[in-house]
């Protein structure tokens, strides 16, 4: 598996959700990366972002922070952040540390139209 | 992990020390490392990835900032990274590692500068959300998935971070 690789797909026409695909570890060594490729998907025009975390094989309190960031700026805008089908490791973590309340965590991407009111 | 009960064969004592240059890229494999030992000494695997992830924590610390000072930290930018090759070979992060019958042990040290101030954590996730989500959340992880933790600060001699997961006795073999 690669360390780390951020897919992102393309927009469609008007969108405001964008969706990526992490894969691999989001750590100290990998999150400068990963915070600039999901600032350019923001500053592309995507207010909602869906990201997909079934192939995340670990994250630490640096991926943590990025991902919190990036949930503050995107409500700020009135926006979210969701994160899809993150792997039982990631979900441990989330759940242990407090932040599945925190987080929009979500099983189907069925789940973000709805409640996007789509 | 579970103990294992009084006739079991007996744990061997392992010793095991590192030295890893002080950089993000070497985290990766150091996870590898302590995930490794911590599964072969029977943890559970929700436990591997306590120990894992505490360890990750303690080492990117003194990766981002023990030797900030010196410029060398993956914070700074590039214009104010020590270029001075033998700085940054003097630049170590050491992990040693014991395991006994009663717990696993990691031991984390540099001899950066040392100082108290960076490895006061946040006491709460919801600190950590007033703080903005910024800074205090590996300390917090690294007490919260270890049983003990210790910091031993010297200034501009650096720190030691002690850190054990016990292991807890097999069903029936506790004492009471």
């Amino acid at each position: 598996m690669k360390n780390y690789e951020l897919v992102v797909h393309p927009a469609e026409d008007g969108a405001s959700m964008r969706k990526a695909e992490v894969v691999g570890c989001l750590d100290s060594h990998t999150v400068v990366g990963f915070e600039r490729e999901l600032q350019s998907v923001v500053d592309s025009g995507a207010n909602v972002v869906v990201l997909d975390l079934e192939s995340l094989s670990y994250i630490s309190s640096a991926g943590i922070s990025a991902l919190m960031g990036l949930t503050h700026r995107l409500r700020k805008s009135e926006g979210e952040l969701y994160l899809l089908r993150p792997t039982e490791k990631v979900r441990r973590v989330f759940r242990t540390l407090g932040f599945t309340t925190i987080f929009r965590i979500v099983d189907e991407e069925a789940e973000v139209s709805s409640a996007q009111g789509k | 992990m579970t103990k294992p009960p009084p006739d079991a064969p007996r744990q061997e004592f392992i010793d095991l020390e590192l030295r890893a240059p002080v950089k993000t890229g070497v985290l990766n494999p150091l996870r590898t490392f302590i995930a490794t030992l911590a599964r072969q000494c029977g943890f559970e695997e929700a436990e591997v990835e306590q120990i894992e992830m505490a360890v990750d924590e303690a080492c990117a610390n003194v990766v981002r900032h023990a030797y900030k000072h010196l410029g060398v930290s993956c914070d700074l930018p590039e214009e104010h990274q020590s270029k001075d090759c033998e700085v940054r070979s003097s630049c170590l992060l050491r992990v040693r590692v014991e395991i006994s019958e009663e717990a696993l042990r990691v031991t984390i040290v540099d001899s950066g500068i040392g100082v108290q101030d960076r490895h006061s954590g946040v006491e709460s996730i919801e600190e950590y959300q007033q703080r903005g989500g910024t800074g205090g959340l590996g300390i917090y992880i690294i007490k919260k998935f270890m049983d003990e933790v210790e910091y031993e600060a010297t200034p501009d001699s650096g720190t030691i971070v002690t850190m054990t997961k016990f292991l807890r006795p097999a069903p029936g073999t506790a004492n009471k």
